[in-house]
């Protein structure tokens, strides 16, 4: 993909953005292909633009695809974040985590889901065997999935009965699910986990950096507003639709990247330590970042505040969303301004 | 220049009050209480205020968690809404919460609390409560105690007089078990519950009762909180079931003892990992925090006296 198609597509996601207020409606797909309008319909609209099924598509599949895509993902331009490097160290009174120095790294551009995956996206997954298809589990994990199962036995989240989730919380975040079915569904979608530093530059980059070596701290600036996000200090004490808050999202439109349930990354989580101390973790755990409905201290719901959960924790507070990146999907971006205003007369 | 307590009032005759914890006759010009090293601060706090006060002591062996537990709770009182809220009501309680918030948001656990009774933390806080045609206030009085004067005073009662005195005043009493300790580790955790839970009984002359369970003295409300619960799902799925399976004894103690009593299970840290050192020290931090079940058993204790 060009350099002049990234800058137009991102300044089109920000066209798109405007009226993305009113939280427009998925595209209609109705004269697509019927293998695409299925899998588009499916939300599996990556897998038609990353070409993971055995026959090429046609443009006008294509052409559907993307605008799902851009309906439902934003795109997150290359650049660098400061990876916070706090160690452990031991004192003379015990161990304490002393800062150090941030690390600049590089991270790829990549669309990122403006939602994190709904109950009701997930649903899709579980009523197409999404649980019983060998083919979304890594082998090693095929013992484990058995054991992936719902309060009745049914295979599904954690919470949910019957295979169903809470008719309620239709749109509010997946939990219950651990970090191999985030991967999962991940997986069978056409997309995969974000890299810890790819969720963080999608927090940040939007402003840039906000001094020389600094980083901003929330999507939205520095100071924390309990009224943008939901986290103990906001008083719910659950999850709340994965729309709401709309007022902490990033100037692109991803939604929630602080608080409501923290999001599963793909990168194992490994506390760093001086040579003389060393971290037992009863299990593998995975990084999880953003905060939740129930994190306590506004200052481990930050972009920069990195924590983990053992790999099987299928929690209340731990969700994900889902990321594909810019040079995994086929070189056919439409003409973006032609999109932009289709989109806005419908 | 700093006036001294007993400076204050110089000229003047000696304000003389009751020490809150034990009764004994203390003057204002004394930091603490001859007897069971209560601060006279806190028990002319509470002479001046009037009303009615509500003892909840904390027990539990070393390492528990009680520190971090009231430290926690008297955080999240100070952020309830308005129907479950309080605040501490003076300097001396908001060093506990001070010392624990400032710990836990660094990502560690505060240092354990010192043997030296003069030393312990004391916690002082006015709860309003809503309830149906009107808010009730209950003063939350508590010594954060340190386990191994708890353990001396449990094994060799007036070794640590405060405690039994708390021990006594108190109408609601939390036993702190480890569900960790609990799960993994054998009886101990049981057995020293159990020893908790025959002082207590003991403590409110409930040990020899022989009446009917229906006349018997109901006795403070005993509240079992299972920590460290982001360690031990068991225990947060159903503390009561945990009990029963983990803890035999205590569970059946406590039925035979206590007329009011209730399980519950409680964390603060999401997750967390322990640390060593080529010393061989060791020691557990908090990766995050999200408390889970800290308010229920004081919630449960308050409805109790109501």
């Amino acid at each position: 993909m060009s350099l002049g198609t990234l800058i137009n597509s991102a300044v089109g996601i920000w066209k798109c953005h405007v009226p993305d207020i009113a939280h427009p409606a998925f595209p209609d797909v109705t004269d697509a292909p019927p293998d695409t309008r299925r899998l588009i319909r499916d939300r599996r609209y990556c897998r038609v633009l990353t070409n993971q099924n055995d026959f090429p598509f046609d443009e006008v599949s294509l052409s559907f695809a993307w605008k799902a895509l851009h309906h439902d993902m934003s795109l997150v331009p290359s650049g660098e974040i400061r990876r916070v490097c706090d160690v452990i160290v031991a004192t003379h009174s015990g161990f304490d985590i002393a800062p150090t120095a941030d690390q600049v790294v590089a991270a790829e551009s990549h669309y990122i889901d403006r939602n994190c995956v709904t109950n009701a996206d997930y649903a899709r997954f579980v009523q197409a065997d999404g649980y019983g298809d060998p083919k979304y589990w890594p082998e090693q994990v095929l013992p484990n999935v058995l054991q992936f199962v719902d309060s009745t036995g049914q295979p599904g989240p954690k919470y949910w009965s019957n295979g169903n989730p809470p008719p309620q919380k239709l749109d509010h975040p997946v939990v219950g699910i651990c970090w191999h079915e985030a991967n999962a569904f991940a997986n069978w979608a056409g997309k995969r986990l974000l890299q810890s530093d790819e969720w963080q530059r999608a927090g940040t980059w939007p402003k840039g950096h906000n001094g020389p070596g600094t980083e901003l701290r929330y999507p939205w600036g520095n100071g924390f507003d309990p009224l943008k996000v939901n986290i103990w200090a906001s008083g719910i004490g659950d999850t709340v639709p994965v729309t709401s808050y709309s007022a902490g999202s990033t100037p692109n439109g991803v939604r929630q990247l602080i608080g409501n349930v923290w999001e599963w990354v793909d990168t194992l989580f490994s506390p760093h330590s001086d040579a003389s101390v060393s971290v037992a973790l009863t299990e593998t755990m995975a990084e999880i970042r953003g905060g939740a409905f129930d994190t306590y201290f506004q200052t481990q719901a930050s972009c920069q505040f990195r924590t983990g959960q053992p790999l099987l924790y299928r929690g209340p507070n731990v969700g994900f969303r889902c990321c594909v990146s810019v040079n995994a999907l086929l070189d056919t971006a439409p003409d973006y301004d032609s999109m932009t205003s289709s989109d806005d007369s419908q | 220049m700093i006036a001294k307590p007993n400076q204050i009032h110089e000229g003047f005759a000696p304000i003389v009050f009751n020490c809150i914890c034990c009764d004994n006759r203390l003057e204002q010009r004394d930091e603490y209480c001859t007897e069971c090293n209560t601060p006279t601060v806190l028990s002319y706090t509470v002479a001046t205020r009037g009303g009615a006060q509500s003892f909840v002591s904390v027990l539990g062996a070393s390492n528990a968690g009680k520190t971090v537990y009231l430290g926690l709770l008297l955080d999240i009182l100070s952020k309830g809404d308005k129907s479950f809220r309080g605040f501490a009501t003076g300097a001396f309680s908001m060093d506990l919460q001070e010392q624990v918030v400032t710990a836990l948001e660094g990502r560690t656990f505060p240092e354990k609390t010192p043997s030296e009774a003069d030393l312990w933390k004391w916690l002082h806080c006015q709860i309003s409560v809503a309830e149906k045609k009107k808010a009730r206030n209950v003063d939350l009085i508590s010594p954060d105690l340190a386990g191994e004067a708890i353990a001396m005073e449990v094994n060799q009662m007036g070794t640590y007089p405060v405690i039994g005195h708390v021990v006594k005043k108190s109408n609601g009493i939390m036993i702190l078990c480890d569900s960790m300790r609990v799960r993994d580790s054998g009886s101990g955790e049981d057995l020293f519950a159990i020893k908790l839970a025959s002082y207590i009984a003991h403590m409110h002359g409930l040990e020899n009762q022989r009446s009917s369970w229906r006349t018997r003295t109901a006795g403070p409300a005993v509240a079992i909180v299972f920590t460290k619960c982001d360690g031990c799902p068991e225990a947060l799925e159903d503390p009561r079931q945990f009990a029963a399976n983990n803890t035999s004894r205590l569970y059946e103690y406590c039925g035979e003892k206590f007329k009011r009593h209730e399980f519950f299970a409680s964390s603060v840290a999401g997750s967390s990992g322990l640390l060593a050192d080529s010393r061989g020290r060791r020691m557990r931090i908090p990766f995050h925090i999200q408390p889970c079940g800290v308010l229920e058993p004081l919630r449960w204790i308050i409805s109790q006296d109501s």
